[in-house]
Protein backbone atom coordinates (compact mmCIF):
# COMPACT_ATOMS: atom_id res chain seq x y z
CA UNK A 1 0.00 0.00 0.00
CA UNK A 2 1.37 3.57 -0.78
CA UNK A 3 1.39 5.91 2.12
CA UNK A 4 -1.64 6.15 3.59
CA UNK A 5 -3.76 9.41 3.75
CA UNK A 6 -3.46 9.24 7.73
CA UNK A 7 -0.17 9.13 8.34
CA UNK A 8 0.76 12.92 8.41
CA UNK A 9 -2.06 13.11 11.17
CA UNK A 10 -0.54 10.53 13.16
CA UNK A 11 2.23 11.17 15.77
CA UNK A 12 4.97 8.65 15.83
CA UNK A 13 3.47 6.93 18.99
CA UNK A 14 0.67 6.12 17.28
CA UNK A 15 2.25 4.85 14.40
CA UNK A 16 3.96 2.81 16.65
CA UNK A 17 1.02 1.60 18.38
CA UNK A 18 -1.11 0.48 15.80
CA UNK A 19 1.45 -1.31 14.63
CA UNK A 20 2.28 -3.67 17.90
CA UNK A 21 -1.23 -3.46 19.10
CA UNK A 22 -1.96 -5.66 15.72
CA UNK A 23 -4.86 -3.55 14.02
CA UNK A 24 -5.02 -2.67 10.20
CA UNK A 25 -4.81 -6.48 9.19
CA UNK A 26 -6.65 -7.57 5.65
CA UNK A 27 -9.59 -8.46 6.50
CA UNK A 28 -10.57 -9.68 2.98
CA UNK A 29 -13.72 -9.03 0.70
CA UNK A 30 -16.96 -11.34 1.19
CA UNK A 31 -18.10 -13.41 -1.31
CA UNK A 32 -21.66 -11.48 -1.74
CA UNK A 33 -20.95 -7.94 -1.83
CA UNK A 34 -23.63 -5.22 -2.35
CA UNK A 35 -22.32 -1.76 -2.89
CA UNK A 36 -23.29 0.87 -0.78
CA UNK A 37 -23.44 4.79 -1.83
CA UNK A 38 -24.50 6.78 1.29
CA UNK A 39 -25.93 10.22 1.17
CA UNK A 40 -24.57 11.40 -2.05
CA UNK A 41 -26.66 14.35 -2.86
CA UNK A 42 -26.93 17.90 -3.44
CA UNK A 43 -26.83 18.94 -0.18
CA UNK A 44 -23.39 17.03 0.66
CA UNK A 45 -22.06 17.51 -2.86
CA UNK A 46 -23.54 21.17 -3.63
CA UNK A 47 -25.18 21.65 -7.04
CA UNK A 48 -21.99 22.10 -8.76
CA UNK A 49 -17.95 21.38 -7.62
CA UNK A 50 -16.94 24.60 -6.44
CA UNK A 51 -14.57 25.45 -3.34
CA UNK A 52 -15.80 24.14 -0.39
CA UNK A 53 -16.27 27.50 1.35
CA UNK A 54 -18.22 29.05 -1.43
CA UNK A 55 -20.23 25.93 -1.75
CA UNK A 56 -21.50 25.94 1.89
CA UNK A 57 -22.79 29.72 1.68
CA UNK A 58 -25.47 28.04 0.08
CA UNK A 59 -25.30 24.04 1.33
CA UNK A 60 -24.32 23.70 4.88
CA UNK A 61 -23.40 20.44 4.68
CA UNK A 62 -21.46 20.68 1.19
CA UNK A 63 -18.25 18.62 0.95
CA UNK A 64 -16.72 20.92 -1.83
CA UNK A 65 -15.11 20.40 -5.09
CA UNK A 66 -14.02 17.12 -4.05
CA UNK A 67 -17.22 15.79 -3.81
CA UNK A 68 -16.99 15.76 -7.61
CA UNK A 69 -14.01 12.89 -8.26
CA UNK A 70 -15.31 10.96 -5.50
CA UNK A 71 -18.66 11.17 -7.80
CA UNK A 72 -16.62 9.83 -10.71
CA UNK A 73 -14.81 7.16 -8.84
CA UNK A 74 -18.64 5.91 -7.46
CA UNK A 75 -20.13 5.85 -11.15
CA UNK A 76 -17.16 3.72 -12.24
CA UNK A 77 -18.27 1.30 -8.83
CA UNK A 78 -22.06 1.50 -9.49
CA UNK A 79 -21.64 0.82 -13.63
CA UNK A 80 -19.65 -1.86 -12.57
CA UNK A 81 -22.42 -3.60 -10.35
CA UNK A 82 -25.01 -3.31 -12.44
CA UNK A 83 -22.51 -5.04 -15.44
CA UNK A 84 -22.27 -7.92 -12.95
CA UNK A 85 -25.60 -7.79 -11.49
CA UNK A 86 -24.37 -6.86 -8.20
CA UNK A 87 -26.88 -5.04 -6.22
CA UNK A 88 -26.50 -1.81 -5.69
CA UNK A 89 -27.98 0.57 -2.53
CA UNK A 90 -28.66 4.33 -1.66
CA UNK A 91 -28.79 5.79 1.30
CA UNK A 92 -30.29 9.66 1.51
CA UNK A 93 -32.05 11.71 3.59
CA UNK A 94 -36.02 11.71 4.62
CA UNK A 95 -37.61 14.77 6.91
CA UNK A 96 -40.67 16.52 7.71
CA UNK A 97 -41.63 20.11 6.61
CA UNK A 98 -42.00 20.77 9.82
CA UNK A 99 -38.50 19.70 11.01
CA UNK A 100 -39.77 18.15 14.01
CA UNK A 101 -38.23 14.73 13.07
CA UNK A 102 -34.70 16.52 13.17
CA UNK A 103 -34.11 15.57 17.00
CA UNK A 104 -30.82 15.28 17.54
CA UNK A 105 -29.45 16.99 14.34
CA UNK A 106 -30.99 20.62 15.43
CA UNK A 107 -28.93 20.64 18.83
CA UNK A 108 -25.47 20.96 17.76
CA UNK A 109 -25.58 23.02 13.87
CA UNK A 110 -26.44 26.56 14.38
CA UNK A 111 -27.48 26.34 10.88
CA UNK A 112 -29.61 23.23 11.43
CA UNK A 113 -33.06 25.17 10.77
CA UNK A 114 -31.94 25.78 7.28
CA UNK A 115 -34.03 24.13 4.45
CA UNK A 116 -32.09 23.64 1.05
CA UNK A 117 -32.19 27.24 -0.24
CA UNK A 118 -34.81 26.60 -2.84
CA UNK A 119 -35.41 29.64 -5.21
CA UNK A 120 -30.87 29.85 -5.47
CA UNK A 121 -30.82 26.19 -6.04
CA UNK A 122 -34.15 24.56 -7.30
CA UNK A 123 -32.27 21.23 -6.14
CA UNK A 124 -34.23 18.85 -3.01
CA UNK A 125 -30.97 18.87 -0.57
CA UNK A 126 -31.72 14.96 -0.18
CA UNK A 127 -31.93 14.34 -3.97
CA UNK A 128 -29.04 11.74 -5.25
CA UNK A 129 -27.33 13.70 -7.45
CA UNK A 130 -27.76 13.16 -11.64
CA UNK A 131 -24.14 11.36 -12.43
CA UNK A 132 -25.46 8.52 -10.24
CA UNK A 133 -29.16 8.04 -9.93
CA UNK A 134 -30.36 5.04 -9.10
CA UNK A 135 -31.02 2.35 -11.73
CA UNK A 136 -35.09 0.95 -11.73
CA UNK A 137 -33.07 -2.09 -10.08
CA UNK A 138 -31.45 -0.09 -7.21
CA UNK A 139 -32.22 -0.30 -4.20
CA UNK A 140 -32.72 3.29 -2.33
CA UNK A 141 -33.34 3.74 1.24
CA UNK A 142 -34.23 6.66 3.30
CA UNK A 143 -32.88 7.39 6.87
CA UNK A 144 -32.94 10.03 9.57
CA UNK A 145 -29.68 9.14 11.10
CA UNK A 146 -26.54 8.92 10.18
CA UNK A 147 -26.23 4.94 10.03
CA UNK A 148 -27.91 3.47 6.93
CA UNK A 149 -28.91 0.84 9.22
CA UNK A 150 -30.59 2.43 11.81
CA UNK A 151 -34.04 2.72 11.57
CA UNK A 152 -34.16 1.09 8.35
CA UNK A 153 -34.13 -1.80 6.31
CA UNK A 154 -31.07 -1.83 5.41
CA UNK A 155 -30.21 -5.44 7.20
CA UNK A 156 -33.05 -7.15 5.68
CA UNK A 157 -32.67 -5.91 2.32
CA UNK A 158 -28.54 -7.81 3.28
CA UNK A 159 -30.66 -11.00 4.17
CA UNK A 160 -33.22 -10.71 1.61
CA UNK A 161 -30.15 -10.90 -1.14
CA UNK A 162 -28.05 -13.43 0.97
CA UNK A 163 -25.32 -10.82 1.30
CA UNK A 164 -22.17 -11.47 3.29
CA UNK A 165 -20.32 -8.04 2.74
CA UNK A 166 -20.86 -4.43 1.54
CA UNK A 167 -18.57 -2.04 -0.66
CA UNK A 168 -19.06 1.59 0.75
CA UNK A 169 -18.85 4.59 -0.74
CA UNK A 170 -20.15 8.65 -0.25
CA UNK A 171 -20.34 10.84 2.20
CA UNK A 172 -19.02 11.87 4.99
CA UNK A 173 -16.51 9.51 5.53
CA UNK A 174 -16.54 10.28 8.97
CA UNK A 175 -20.61 10.72 9.70
CA UNK A 176 -22.87 8.45 7.67
CA UNK A 177 -20.50 6.44 5.94
CA UNK A 178 -18.49 5.80 9.11
CA UNK A 179 -21.70 5.11 11.19
CA UNK A 180 -22.39 2.36 8.38
CA UNK A 181 -19.16 0.78 8.59
CA UNK A 182 -19.60 0.29 12.04
CA UNK A 183 -23.17 -1.11 11.95
CA UNK A 184 -22.05 -3.18 9.28
CA UNK A 185 -18.96 -4.43 11.14
CA UNK A 186 -21.29 -4.93 13.95
CA UNK A 187 -23.83 -7.33 12.16
CA UNK A 188 -20.76 -9.23 11.52
CA UNK A 189 -20.66 -8.11 7.66
CA UNK A 190 -17.16 -7.86 5.96
CA UNK A 191 -16.20 -4.17 4.89
CA UNK A 192 -14.43 -2.86 2.17
CA UNK A 193 -14.48 1.09 1.88
CA UNK A 194 -13.31 2.61 -1.53
CA UNK A 195 -11.02 4.97 -0.93
CA UNK A 196 -11.51 7.36 -3.98
CA UNK A 197 -15.35 7.12 -3.25
CA UNK A 198 -15.49 8.84 -0.29
CA UNK A 199 -15.50 12.58 0.98
CA UNK A 200 -15.99 14.60 3.60
CA UNK A 201 -16.09 18.29 4.63
CA UNK A 202 -12.82 18.46 6.80
CA UNK A 203 -9.35 16.98 5.67
CA UNK A 204 -8.38 15.72 9.33
CA UNK A 205 -11.99 14.02 9.74
CA UNK A 206 -11.91 12.31 6.34
CA UNK A 207 -8.00 10.58 6.84
CA UNK A 208 -8.52 9.85 10.69
CA UNK A 209 -11.87 8.48 10.27
CA UNK A 210 -10.21 6.37 7.42
CA UNK A 211 -7.10 5.51 9.49
CA UNK A 212 -9.92 4.19 12.82
CA UNK A 213 -12.28 2.27 10.28
CA UNK A 214 -8.85 0.69 8.73
CA UNK A 215 -7.67 -0.51 11.90
CA UNK A 216 -10.56 -1.70 13.37
CA UNK A 217 -13.74 -2.35 11.11
CA UNK A 218 -13.04 -2.30 7.10
CA UNK A 219 -10.51 -2.76 4.23
CA UNK A 220 -9.72 0.69 3.29
CA UNK A 221 -8.83 -0.19 -0.74
CA UNK A 222 -8.44 1.53 -3.76
CA UNK A 223 -11.20 1.71 -6.25
CA UNK A 224 -9.55 -0.06 -8.92
CA UNK A 225 -9.04 -3.17 -6.66
CA UNK A 226 -12.92 -3.02 -5.85
CA UNK A 227 -13.30 -3.12 -9.72
CA UNK A 228 -11.30 -6.19 -10.08
CA UNK A 229 -13.31 -7.89 -7.19
CA UNK A 230 -16.58 -7.00 -8.75
CA UNK A 231 -14.82 -8.50 -12.26
CA UNK A 232 -13.85 -11.46 -10.53
CA UNK A 233 -17.29 -12.72 -9.74
CA UNK A 234 -19.85 -14.57 -11.61
CA UNK A 235 -22.96 -12.38 -12.94
CA UNK A 236 -26.41 -13.26 -11.77
CA UNK A 237 -25.33 -13.73 -8.30
CA UNK A 238 -28.44 -11.94 -6.80
CA UNK A 239 -31.83 -11.76 -7.20
CA UNK A 240 -32.41 -7.99 -7.77
CA UNK A 241 -35.89 -6.17 -7.87
CA UNK A 242 -37.19 -6.50 -10.95
CA UNK A 243 -36.85 -2.82 -11.38
CA UNK A 244 -39.75 -0.45 -11.30
CA UNK A 245 -38.81 2.88 -11.26
CA UNK A 246 -37.52 3.53 -7.96
CA UNK A 247 -37.99 7.37 -7.82
CA UNK A 248 -39.82 7.39 -4.38
CA UNK A 249 -37.96 10.47 -3.18
CA UNK A 250 -40.96 12.64 -5.08
CA UNK A 251 -43.67 10.88 -3.42
CA UNK A 252 -41.71 10.26 -0.04
CA UNK A 253 -40.79 14.37 0.38
CA UNK A 254 -44.59 14.96 -0.78
CA UNK B 1 -16.40 26.28 30.02
CA UNK B 2 -14.80 26.39 26.48
CA UNK B 3 -14.48 30.44 25.69
CA UNK B 4 -14.35 31.33 21.85
CA UNK B 5 -11.49 31.05 20.66
CA UNK B 6 -9.82 28.92 23.57
CA UNK B 7 -7.63 25.68 21.94
CA UNK B 8 -9.22 22.01 21.50
CA UNK B 9 -7.13 19.53 21.69
CA UNK B 10 -8.20 18.75 18.20
CA UNK B 11 -7.10 21.91 16.68
CA UNK B 12 -3.20 20.91 16.69
CA UNK B 13 -4.53 18.24 14.19
CA UNK B 14 -6.68 20.09 11.77
CA UNK B 15 -6.02 21.71 8.86
CA UNK B 16 -6.72 25.79 8.29
CA UNK B 17 -9.54 24.98 5.84
CA UNK B 18 -10.98 22.67 8.34
CA UNK B 19 -10.73 25.59 10.99
CA UNK B 20 -12.55 27.44 8.32
CA UNK B 21 -15.29 24.78 6.98
CA UNK B 22 -15.93 23.90 10.33
CA UNK B 23 -17.20 27.33 11.99
CA UNK B 24 -19.07 27.94 8.48
CA UNK B 25 -20.61 24.99 8.37
CA UNK B 26 -22.40 25.71 11.73
CA UNK B 27 -21.55 22.93 13.74
CA UNK B 28 -20.48 22.55 17.50
CA UNK B 29 -22.30 24.49 18.96
CA UNK B 30 -23.35 23.43 22.61
CA UNK B 31 -26.47 21.13 22.29
CA UNK B 32 -26.58 21.44 26.01
CA UNK B 33 -27.39 18.92 29.15
CA UNK B 34 -30.52 17.08 29.18
CA UNK B 35 -32.83 17.06 32.71
CA UNK B 36 -32.47 13.59 33.64
CA UNK B 37 -28.91 12.13 32.84
CA UNK B 38 -27.02 8.60 33.23
CA UNK B 39 -23.37 8.30 33.44
CA UNK B 40 -22.29 5.84 30.93
CA UNK B 41 -18.66 3.92 32.16
CA UNK B 42 -17.57 2.52 28.45
CA UNK B 43 -15.15 -0.71 28.30
CA UNK B 44 -12.97 0.57 31.64
CA UNK B 45 -11.19 -3.14 31.97
CA UNK B 46 -8.13 -4.33 32.22
CA UNK B 47 -8.10 -5.36 28.64
CA UNK B 48 -8.33 -1.27 27.77
CA UNK B 49 -6.15 0.20 30.86
CA UNK B 50 -3.79 -2.73 31.72
CA UNK B 51 -3.05 -3.78 35.22
CA UNK B 52 -1.58 -1.01 35.63
CA UNK B 53 -0.35 2.63 34.63
CA UNK B 54 2.62 2.16 32.33
CA UNK B 55 3.90 3.56 29.02
CA UNK B 56 1.43 2.02 26.58
CA UNK B 57 4.02 0.40 24.55
CA UNK B 58 4.96 -1.87 27.23
CA UNK B 59 1.65 -2.10 28.52
CA UNK B 60 0.29 -3.54 25.18
CA UNK B 61 3.03 -6.53 24.95
CA UNK B 62 1.30 -8.13 27.73
CA UNK B 63 -2.34 -6.46 27.20
CA UNK B 64 -2.97 -5.85 23.27
CA UNK B 65 -6.08 -3.49 23.33
CA UNK B 66 -4.45 -1.44 26.47
CA UNK B 67 -4.31 2.63 26.23
CA UNK B 68 -1.68 3.04 28.60
CA UNK B 69 -1.02 5.40 31.42
CA UNK B 70 -3.16 7.65 29.92
CA UNK B 71 -5.98 5.30 31.10
CA UNK B 72 -5.39 5.68 34.80
CA UNK B 73 -5.33 9.48 34.65
CA UNK B 74 -8.83 9.16 32.63
CA UNK B 75 -9.64 6.53 35.86
CA UNK B 76 -9.64 8.76 38.65
CA UNK B 77 -11.65 11.78 36.59
CA UNK B 78 -14.25 9.08 36.02
CA UNK B 79 -14.33 8.17 39.44
CA UNK B 80 -15.02 11.97 40.72
CA UNK B 81 -17.96 11.57 38.35
CA UNK B 82 -19.15 8.28 39.96
CA UNK B 83 -19.01 9.91 42.95
CA UNK B 84 -21.15 12.39 42.05
CA UNK B 85 -23.81 9.85 40.41
CA UNK B 86 -24.06 7.87 43.86
CA UNK B 87 -24.10 10.74 46.03
CA UNK B 88 -27.61 11.89 43.98
CA UNK B 89 -28.66 9.00 43.44
CA UNK B 90 -28.33 9.32 39.54
CA UNK B 91 -27.74 6.05 37.23
CA UNK B 92 -24.67 4.62 36.78
CA UNK B 93 -24.21 2.14 33.79
CA UNK B 94 -20.83 0.20 33.06
CA UNK B 95 -20.73 -1.65 29.41
CA UNK B 96 -17.67 -4.31 29.18
CA UNK B 97 -16.91 -7.61 26.66
CA UNK B 98 -17.85 -10.50 26.74
CA UNK B 99 -16.72 -13.65 24.56
CA UNK B 100 -17.02 -17.52 24.47
CA UNK B 101 -14.34 -19.42 25.37
CA UNK B 102 -13.77 -20.57 22.38
CA UNK B 103 -13.76 -17.12 20.29
CA UNK B 104 -16.59 -17.90 17.86
CA UNK B 105 -18.59 -14.97 18.54
CA UNK B 106 -15.23 -12.24 18.18
CA UNK B 107 -17.32 -12.71 14.51
CA UNK B 108 -15.71 -9.78 12.55
CA UNK B 109 -13.23 -8.76 15.51
CA UNK B 110 -11.21 -11.60 13.98
CA UNK B 111 -10.90 -10.43 10.77
CA UNK B 112 -8.93 -7.08 11.09
CA UNK B 113 -6.43 -7.68 14.22
CA UNK B 114 -3.90 -10.39 14.31
CA UNK B 115 -3.85 -10.59 18.30
CA UNK B 116 -7.69 -11.03 18.88
CA UNK B 117 -7.47 -14.16 20.30
CA UNK B 118 -5.50 -12.91 23.30
CA UNK B 119 -9.33 -11.21 24.47
CA UNK B 120 -10.54 -14.53 25.43
CA UNK B 121 -10.12 -15.31 28.80
CA UNK B 122 -6.91 -16.92 29.48
CA UNK B 123 -5.77 -18.77 32.59
CA UNK B 124 -2.65 -17.74 32.41
CA UNK B 125 -3.67 -14.62 33.40
CA UNK B 126 -4.72 -13.50 36.41
CA UNK B 127 -6.79 -10.91 35.42
CA UNK B 128 -9.85 -11.00 33.02
CA UNK B 129 -9.59 -8.08 30.36
CA UNK B 130 -13.09 -7.71 30.53
CA UNK B 131 -13.10 -7.54 34.04
CA UNK B 132 -13.70 -3.61 35.11
CA UNK B 133 -10.91 -1.99 36.74
CA UNK B 134 -11.08 -2.14 40.68
CA UNK B 135 -10.38 1.12 41.07
CA UNK B 136 -13.77 2.23 39.88
CA UNK B 137 -15.72 -1.20 40.66
CA UNK B 138 -19.33 -1.42 39.97
CA UNK B 139 -21.33 -0.98 43.31
CA UNK B 140 -24.63 -3.19 44.22
CA UNK B 141 -26.98 -0.40 42.43
CA UNK B 142 -25.32 0.37 39.51
CA UNK B 143 -25.91 -1.22 36.20
CA UNK B 144 -23.82 -3.14 34.06
CA UNK B 145 -24.31 -4.28 30.11
CA UNK B 146 -22.56 -6.88 28.51
CA UNK B 147 -21.76 -6.25 25.23
CA UNK B 148 -19.78 -7.98 22.06
CA UNK B 149 -19.62 -5.20 19.44
CA UNK B 150 -18.35 -1.46 19.65
CA UNK B 151 -21.73 -0.15 21.04
CA UNK B 152 -23.20 -0.03 24.49
CA UNK B 153 -26.44 -0.19 22.86
CA UNK B 154 -25.47 -2.59 19.84
CA UNK B 155 -27.40 -6.16 20.72
CA UNK B 156 -27.67 -5.11 24.56
CA UNK B 157 -30.28 -3.61 26.74
CA UNK B 158 -29.12 -0.31 27.45
CA UNK B 159 -31.67 1.87 25.29
CA UNK B 160 -34.73 -0.32 27.40
CA UNK B 161 -33.02 0.08 30.67
CA UNK B 162 -32.61 4.24 29.84
CA UNK B 163 -36.54 3.95 29.11
CA UNK B 164 -37.03 2.18 32.41
CA UNK B 165 -34.95 4.71 33.98
CA UNK B 166 -36.81 7.55 32.11
CA UNK B 167 -33.12 9.08 31.42
CA UNK B 168 -33.32 11.87 28.49
CA UNK B 169 -29.54 12.22 28.66
CA UNK B 170 -26.19 10.53 28.89
CA UNK B 171 -22.69 11.80 30.41
CA UNK B 172 -20.10 9.10 28.33
CA UNK B 173 -16.92 8.37 29.63
CA UNK B 174 -14.15 5.30 29.18
CA UNK B 175 -12.05 4.38 26.20
CA UNK B 176 -11.50 3.80 23.49
CA UNK B 177 -12.42 7.68 22.55
CA UNK B 178 -12.27 6.25 18.71
CA UNK B 179 -14.03 2.66 19.36
CA UNK B 180 -16.92 1.84 21.60
CA UNK B 181 -16.67 5.31 23.11
CA UNK B 182 -17.80 7.08 19.63
CA UNK B 183 -20.19 3.86 18.79
CA UNK B 184 -21.64 4.51 21.93
CA UNK B 185 -22.13 8.29 21.35
CA UNK B 186 -23.38 7.87 18.19
CA UNK B 187 -26.04 5.61 18.82
CA UNK B 188 -27.31 7.69 21.63
CA UNK B 189 -26.98 10.08 19.35
CA UNK B 190 -29.17 8.63 16.67
CA UNK B 191 -31.85 7.81 19.56
CA UNK B 192 -32.40 11.19 20.10
CA UNK B 193 -30.82 11.27 23.69
CA UNK B 194 -28.47 14.46 24.68
CA UNK B 195 -25.30 13.81 24.85
CA UNK B 196 -21.94 15.20 26.84
CA UNK B 197 -18.68 13.67 27.00
CA UNK B 198 -16.20 13.87 29.77
CA UNK B 199 -13.01 15.26 27.71
CA UNK B 200 -10.74 14.15 30.55
CA UNK B 201 -12.87 10.96 31.21
CA UNK B 202 -12.27 9.46 28.10
CA UNK B 203 -8.69 7.52 26.27
CA UNK B 204 -7.72 6.28 23.81
CA UNK B 205 -4.48 3.94 22.25
CA UNK B 206 -4.32 6.77 19.22
CA UNK B 207 -3.44 10.27 20.25
CA UNK B 208 -4.28 11.19 16.76
CA UNK B 209 -7.63 9.37 16.84
CA UNK B 210 -8.64 10.85 20.44
CA UNK B 211 -8.13 14.12 19.23
CA UNK B 212 -10.24 14.01 15.54
CA UNK B 213 -12.79 11.57 17.17
CA UNK B 214 -13.19 14.30 20.00
CA UNK B 215 -13.64 17.11 17.34
CA UNK B 216 -16.25 14.71 15.24
CA UNK B 217 -18.25 14.22 18.28
CA UNK B 218 -18.05 17.68 19.39
CA UNK B 219 -19.35 19.36 15.75
CA UNK B 220 -22.20 16.94 15.61
CA UNK B 221 -23.42 14.45 18.44
CA UNK B 222 -22.47 15.42 21.64
CA UNK B 223 -20.82 18.50 23.94
CA UNK B 224 -17.03 17.76 25.15
CA UNK B 225 -16.86 19.05 28.09
CA UNK B 226 -14.52 19.09 31.27
CA UNK B 227 -15.21 16.42 34.09
CA UNK B 228 -15.07 19.27 36.83
CA UNK B 229 -17.97 21.21 34.70
CA UNK B 230 -20.34 18.04 34.80
CA UNK B 231 -19.37 17.02 38.64
CA UNK B 232 -20.87 20.69 39.73
CA UNK B 233 -24.17 20.36 37.34
CA UNK B 234 -25.00 16.90 39.10
CA UNK B 235 -24.38 18.18 42.63
CA UNK B 236 -26.81 20.50 41.72
CA UNK B 237 -29.33 17.79 40.85
CA UNK B 238 -31.95 17.03 43.82
CA UNK B 239 -31.47 13.50 45.33
CA UNK B 240 -35.15 12.43 44.06
CA UNK B 241 -34.52 12.14 40.47
CA UNK B 242 -34.48 8.86 39.93
CA UNK B 243 -36.76 6.61 42.47
CA UNK B 244 -36.53 3.66 40.42
CA UNK B 245 -32.84 2.38 40.83
CA UNK B 246 -32.26 -0.94 40.82
CA UNK B 247 -32.63 -1.92 45.23
CA UNK B 248 -29.18 -3.25 44.98
CA UNK B 249 -28.37 -6.92 44.93
CA UNK B 250 -24.92 -7.60 43.61
CA UNK B 251 -24.97 -7.53 39.85
CA UNK B 252 -25.00 -11.33 39.35
CA UNK B 253 -22.75 -12.91 36.69
CA UNK B 254 -24.15 -15.19 33.75
CA UNK B 255 -22.65 -18.59 35.42
CA UNK B 256 -24.55 -18.40 38.08
CA UNK B 257 -27.45 -17.94 36.95
CA UNK B 258 -27.25 -20.53 34.18
CA UNK B 259 -27.07 -23.02 37.37
CA UNK B 260 -29.46 -21.76 38.88
CA UNK B 261 -32.22 -22.11 36.37
CA UNK B 262 -31.01 -25.49 34.53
Amino acid sequence: MSEPVWNKFLTERDKAVFAAAGYGERGGFGKRPALLVIDVNYAFCGDKPEPILESIKRWRNSCGAESWPAVAAIKSLVDKAHGKGIPVIYTTGVRREDNWDAGSWSWKNKRGGERPKVPVSNRDGNQIVDEIAPAPQDLVIYKQKPSGFFGTSMASYLTLLGCDSVVVTGTTTSGCVRATVLDAFSLNYRVALAEEGCFDRSEASHAINLCDMNAKYADVVKAAEVLSFFDSLPAGLFDLPKGTAPRLAAAVNG
Amino acid sequence: MQEKGTERIWDAYLTERDKQVFAASGYGVRGGFGKRPALLVIDVSYGFAGDKPEPILDSIKRWSNSCGAESWDAIAKIKELIDAFHSRKMPVVYTTGVVRPDGWDSGSWAWKNSRTDESVPRPQQNLDANEIVSAIAPMPQDLVVLKQKPSGFFGSNLASYLTLLGADSVIVTGTTTSGCVRATVLDAFSLNYRVAIAEDGCFDRSQASHAINLCDMNAKYADVIATAEIVRHILAQPEDLFPNLPAGKAPGTPALRVVATA
